[in-house]
């Protein structure tokens, strides 16, 4: 596996898919690696962005293949109930599916991302990660 | 000792007018009730809080819990349904914001409102999407109190105190 960069630079090998939105408020973006798949979201999560990311995440799973699917958040400034009930639900697809692994997310210790996952307890389902490079540590 | 000067004056007549003063003490709002309405309030209420010098912790706790109260009223109060964000053309209705600095015996606390004409106050809150807003916006306040009827939903949210800039 190749080493990933905090820096997110898609380089090398990685197929970096360009989602412009809408509204500008959130991006996501899905890198594709030889072991891993992965979503980097940038902006705010809320009732308005979260079904985006939703349907990212969704297609990520349809072509995971067996890779780990890592979702960094560490560009994230803003993280409300919908994104948190997108992130729940993606975690909970991840473990029942037969193959998969668990989702794994990364949050620095950004207080807008990491306090609302603590409010609700989401911190117990996730499988969370400082840095991307953590994430793919085996 | 010199006689106050106008620029110590505690009680300024006009509070907000001149640049002297300071930001304003109240922020009001007409949200439509559509999705971008949480990102809008987030906005204006993170750039009003900093302009009182709140701390960042202070700022991030309650644009969260603002962000959830409008979001309660959109999805709970009207019925919109996240997934319809991109579809609505004709915005059911109007979310009521108010927001007061207000200042008392135990220091600087910020008050909201959000008013809206749904009904979400359920008498048997049911374990599940709701759950996560209330728990949010309970967590990041001193007091929240919702009140319901016939007319609509009122959410009242008090904030711990804040302490003024240094």
């Amino acid at each position: 596996m190749k080493p990933a960069s905090d820096e997110l630079t898609p380089d090398g090998g990685e197929r970096a898919r360009e989602r412009p939105d809408l509204e500008q408020l959130m991006t996501a973006r899905t890198g594709d690696h030889e072991d891993v798949i992965i979503v980097t979201v940038e902006g705010e999560i809320d009732g308005l962005t979260a079904p985006r990311l939703r349907t990212v995440l969704a297609e990520a799973f349809d072509r995971l293949d067996g890779r780990v699917l890592v979702v960094d958040l560490t560009r994230v400034g803003f993280l409300g109930s919908a994104g948190l009930r997108t992130l729940g639900n993606s975690a909970t697809e991840a473990v029942r599916h037969r193959g998969f692994q668990p989702l794994r997310i990364v949050v620095d210790e950004s207080r807008p991302v990491i306090r609302p996952i603590e409010i609700v307890g989401l911190d117990q389902m996730l499988a969370l990660y400082h840095t991307v490079t953590d994430a793919l540590t085996p | 000792m010199p006689p106050t000067s106008e620029q110590q004056d505690e009680h300024p007549a006009h509070s907000a007018q001149a640049p002297d003063d300071g930001p304003a003490t109240t922020l009001h709002l007409l949200l439509p009730v559509e999705w971008v309405s949480p990102s809008i309030a987030r906005d204006r209420v993170r750039h009003w809080l900093r302009a009182h010098e709140c701390s960042p912790a202070h700022v991030d706790e309650l644009v969260l819990a603002v962000s959830e109260a409008v979001s309660n009223s959109i999805e709970h109060g009207y019925g919109v349904a996240p997934e319809s964000a991109e579809q609505l053309t004709d915005p059911p209705g109007v979310i009521e914001f108010d927001a007061e600095v207000v200042t008392g015996d135990d220091g600087r606390r910020v008050e909201f409102t959000i008013a809206d004409k749904g009904r979400w106050l359920d008498p048997s809150p049911v374990k599940g999407c709701r759950g996560h807003g209330l728990t949010i916006i309970r967590a990041c306040a001193d007091e929240v109190r919702i009140d319901g009827g016939a007319g609509g939903t009122v959410l009242f949210l008090r904030s711990r105190p804040i302490p003024p800039p240094l």
